[in-house]
């Protein structure tokens, strides 16, 4: 993506005015977390259950220093994460999960009050852990240099990853949920080179997992794909990387079953300035025995390459809306019409909470697209070339987002014809995105009903370059098993991506519709 | 007991956006003791079986059935105490005319003594359904499952069966049993027993004189009855989102195993090898990948020889992005030879179709082609072989004259022997 366009005209700062509009938040997000065992029953009707891992302030206290490492990044991360913070890779299992007899929804825990004193105890302290505290997983959970009682909302990844009543996709991507249960077990050393330097002040020895997997090398998960298995040569035996090859946020991957999301660096940018945002909220659906469903948020955003920073700023942005706009949803349930101001709040609350620069420097900057999918619409908002589709499972596709672009906004002026708004000079020259220095972010915003079964995918314009058309998207898509699942989907485009040349950051999230399988 | 120890010769470097990764993965079996190693080794001693399967059709009659019976009981000399067999008859049907009661008879002196008479009595008459013959070997050999299962087929004459009935046949003895192939005379189609021995992992060789058929016969048998490993498997495994291209057996000689993968799970897929003594092959394998960022490395193929599902040797093949091109592209000295020698063997074959469908112009460049691989090559035996078809002009830059008068059996030999090939120089 080329850098911001000079089109748009600069506003005030608006910062600030759209504070009461927003949600507090949402304790209910980490509590579906703090039911450790429960993250493979159904979604509870009064949980958010937060795959985005937004919260940090409910970690430990520093003077626990119970620091648990992004492998990707080296970012700390809460315990309740499941996905890291900074860079969206799946987490180490943080420890043995226990106290599964409190029902989240009752005692939803105080992210600022201490750890409960009746968690299990610490792993280090007592390093045999029993396999029976994983449900879900074959290796008892190590973590990193954990003094002090452990959080209740630890739990392992591969456990939690399925909010969605369980067995109801068994077969989605297998391999990788039971990797991660297994991670549970690997020692997790960090072998991504430059940062390690902060893992200096972080003891990272863990007690020698009594059943570990068996191809576990020192390198522990494998930082693109999450899998456990490992060669003794350091090899990834899913997706085959060396981990000792990659760069942080080369390849990430998320799976929430009917919501999946994959980002990856591609063959020529130096990093990966894309970021993603996925949630499931739970939310009613009449079809369904208990009345109850999931509304998807999925957000993407891309950093604009030219401004220092905006990697980052875009990691930021995303998760801030992600998690904005899984609060409102939850504040707002059952009442769909209130999505688009929510969307509305989520990028002001993303553009406020982008880091700024140096004075005189350009601010870091990036595109935003987001959709929202409840049991009856499908509500997107953009601002940027960041693109929603939707693919409709009897084969009508449709894009929902109308580029914020100079050879888009020629087109709608009739200056150039439709056919050339993806490759003339300025198709990829925004004239709107995200950034702190701007004033009010209002993302357009399109609703349209859900008819029936199907798909759709957000996703930044490392795919589309390589799919502009909706036809040519839905193609590809169709490569693939009807009942692909949504990972698999998303792995799939960005491999269409790569193979055509892979210039860009490539981001794909997708959601599976209401209906589908 | 047998040692398998397994390398790779390849470039891994691949430009940036590169997706096609060649590698040769070369596996040697060697019989050991208990020594030490990473490679495991596999208890032999099961029984062989082996059946002999003879035309007896009436174009086989005068010297060339006199022959035969001399070569069957050449190869029934050769079976070791204990070793299972049979000998069939063919015809336009299939008569086990050894043992007579039995499915398969226990070799001793005495049984030896009486399959020979019993070949003796043999007369020609009758027509050629090969696919017939196999049947009947195959219905034996299920009677000991637990035997290490090898046929030998000895024809003068093409099969009388259509392809289909031909192919029936094929598909149920496919992974039954082993089957080398043998053409006697002229009259025989060289690709025709090629496929046969292609399905079922055996060679096809022509016995230019029915003098020759005894030390051919005993030969073979030797060679059978030394392997000590049956039901040998390439596995491949390949990371998320990659495919391969091809897996091609190129020595001791070319063999396209590609379409046998059965698949394991969803990474990993199992090609049949067939039996295994002490012997060294060589594979090529072709992979198409997932693209990596300049500076990644990926595990592009992981090729490990199973029994059984037990790994006995295991060979990584890998894949890494550089900006380097003089990295990138280099070629693998190896990975060239057998591109060649594999390229030899298509160059030869298609070459003599041209040359017997009337289009000298497309043959002599094909031959000329095969000349200018095998002079690089340093194939000596194949340039004699070339000669006798083709004036070889300039062997550089494989300029050649199709010759006017050419032994139908030289050209038969140079089409038989087409597929094998030489080792790469060390």
């Amino acid at each position: 993506m080329a850098p911001a366009g000079q089109a748009s005209a600069r506003e005030p700062s608006g910062a600030g005015d759209h504070a009461a509009g927003v949600v507090t938040p949402a304790a209910s997000a980490e509590a579906a977390l703090a039911d450790g065992p429960a993250a493979a029953s159904p979604v509870n009707a009064a949980d958010a259950v937060d795959m985005g891992g937004a919260v940090d302030e409910g970690g430990a206290d520093e003077g626990t220093a119970a620091v648990r490492l992004c492998q990707a990044c080296l970012a700390e991360a809460a315990d309740s994460d499941v996905y890291c913070e900074q860079c969206g890779a799946v987490l180490p299992a943080a420890a043995p999960p226990g106290a599964s007899g409190q029902p989240a929804s009752a005692v939803p825990p105080d992210p600022a009050s201490p750890p409960d004193p009746a968690s299990p105890p610490d792993p280090a302290s007592a390093p045999k852990p029993t396999a029976a505290s994983a449900p879900g997983s074959t290796a008892p959970g190590p973590r990193p240099s954990a003094p002090g009682p452990t959080a209740p909302g630890a739990t392992a990844p591969g456990a939690t990853a399925r909010p969605e009543t369980a067995g109801s996709r068994a077969t989605v991507v297998p391999e990788t949920s039971d990797a991660r249960a297994e991670a549970t077990g690997v020692e997790p050393t960090v072998s991504l080179g430059s940062t390690a330097s902060q893992g200096s002040t972080v003891s990272l020895e863990a007690p020698a997992p009594a059943a570990g997997p068996r191809f576990a090398g020192p390198g522990g998960l494998c930082p693109a794909c999450a899998s456990a298995s490992v060669d003794d040569d350091g090899y990834c035996l899913n997706c085959g990387l060396r981990l000792g090859s990659a760069r942080p946020g080369d390849h990430l991957e998320m799976d929430l079953g009917r919501l999946a999301g994959v980002s990856d660096r591609g063959l020529v940018h130096r990093d990966n300035e894309d970021a993603m945002g996925l949630r499931l909220v739970a939310w009613p659906d009449p079809a369904t025995a208990d009345g109850t469903g999931t509304a998807v948020v999925a957000v993407v955003c891309d950093g604009v390459s030219t401004v220092p920073g905006s990697g980052p700023a875009a990691a930021t942005a995303a998760q801030t809306a992600t998690a904005t706009l899984a609060e409102w949803l939850t504040a707002a349930s059952p009442h769909a019409p209130a999505v688009p101001g929510g969307l509305h709040v989520a990028t002001e609350r993303a553009q406020r909470a982008m880091p700024a620069a140096a004075p005189g420097d350009p601010a870091p900057s990036c595109t935003f697209a987001a959709a929202v999918v409840t049991g009856t619409d499908v509500t997107v908002g953009w601002l940027g070339d960041s693109r929603v589709y939707l693919l409709g499972s009897d084969g009508g596709a449709l894009r929902l987002t109308a580029d914020d672009t100079l050879a888009a906004e020629a087109v709608r002026a009739g200056l150039i014809p439709p056919e050339a708004a993806d490759t003339a000079p300025g198709a990829h020259t925004i004239t709107r995105w995200l950034s702190p220095d701007r004033g009010e972010a209002r993302p357009r915003v399109a609703v349209v009903p859900v008819t029936g079964p199907g798909r759709v995918v957000v996703c930044t314009d490392g795919l589309w370059n390589y799919a502009s058309g909706v036809t040519e998207l839905a193609a590809h898509v169709a490569a693939l098993p009807p009942d692909a699942s949504a990972l698999a989907v998303a792995r799939h485009l960005t491999a269409v991506a790569l193979r055509a040349g892979g210039r860009d950051n490539i981001t794909v999230v997708v959601i599976d519709m209401p209906g589908r399988g | 007991m047998l040692v398998f120890t397994s390398e790779v010769n390849q470039n891994k470097y691949l430009p940036a956006g590169g997706t096609d990764v060649h590698a040769v993965v070369t596996v040697t079996a060697k019989s050991g003791g208990q020594e030490q190693g990473q490679a495991r080794s596999q208890p032999g001693g099961r029984t062989a079986a082996e059946v002999i399967l003879l035309d007896c059709s009436g174009s086989m009659g005068g010297n060339k059935i006199i022959e035969a019976r001399r070569a069957a009981r050449a190869a029934i000399d050769t079976l070791s105490d204990g070793v299972l067999f049979a000998v069939v008859q063919g015809e336009h049907f299939a008569k086990k005319i050894f043992p007579e009661r039995d499915s398969l008879a226990v070799a001793s002196a005495a049984t030896r003594e009486a399959a020979k008479t019993a070949v003796s009595r043999m007369q020609a008459g009758g027509g050629t359904a090969i696919g017939e013959w196999l049947l009947l070997a195959r219905e034996l050999m299920l009677t000991r499952p637990d035997a290490i299962h090898h046929a030998i087929l000895l024809t003068d004459g093409q099969n009388g069966q259509t392809e289909a009935e031909l192919d029936r046949a094929l598909n149920q003895c496919e992974g039954v049993f082993q089957c080398d192939c043998r053409g006697v005379g002229a009259d025989w189609e060289v690709a025709q027993l090629r496929r046969i021995a292609k399905r079922l992992l055996g060679d096809v060789g022509l016995i230019r004189k029915p003098n020759e058929m005894a030390d051919d016969f005993r030969a073979i048998v030797e060679a059978a009855l030394g392997r000590g490993i049956d039901k040998v498997a390439l596995r491949v495994w390949t990371p998320r989102g990659a495919d391969v291209l091809f897996l091609r057996q190129v020595l001791p000689d070319v063999t396209d195993l590609t379409g046998g993968a059965v698949a394991v799970d969803a990474l990993t897929r199992d090609y049949p090898t067939g039996a295994w003594g002490e012997e060294k092959r060589v594979y090529h394998l072709g992979i198409k990948i997932l693209p990596g960022p300049v500076g990644v490395e990926k595990l592009s193929a992981r090729v490990r020889l199973v029994v059984d599902g037990e790994p006995l040797a295991e060979a990584k093949v890998l894949a890494a992005w550089t900006d380097d091109v003089e990295l990138s592209t280099r070629i693998d000295g190896t990975v060239a030879h057998y591109t060649g020698q594999a390229e030899l063997a298509d160059a030869i074959q298609k070459g003599l179709e041209a040359r017997n469908e009337g289009d000298g112009e497309t043959a002599a460049t094909l031959l000329g082609q095969a000349a200018r691989l095998a002079t690089r090559a340093r194939d000596t035996a194949r340039l004699a072989l070339l000669e006798k078809v083709v004036e070889i002009e300039d062997a550089a830059t494989g300029k050649v004259k199709l010759r006017a008068n050419v032994d139908k059996l030289d050209e038969m030999d140079l089409d038989a022997q087409s597929t094998k090939t030489v080792p790469a120089p060390r």
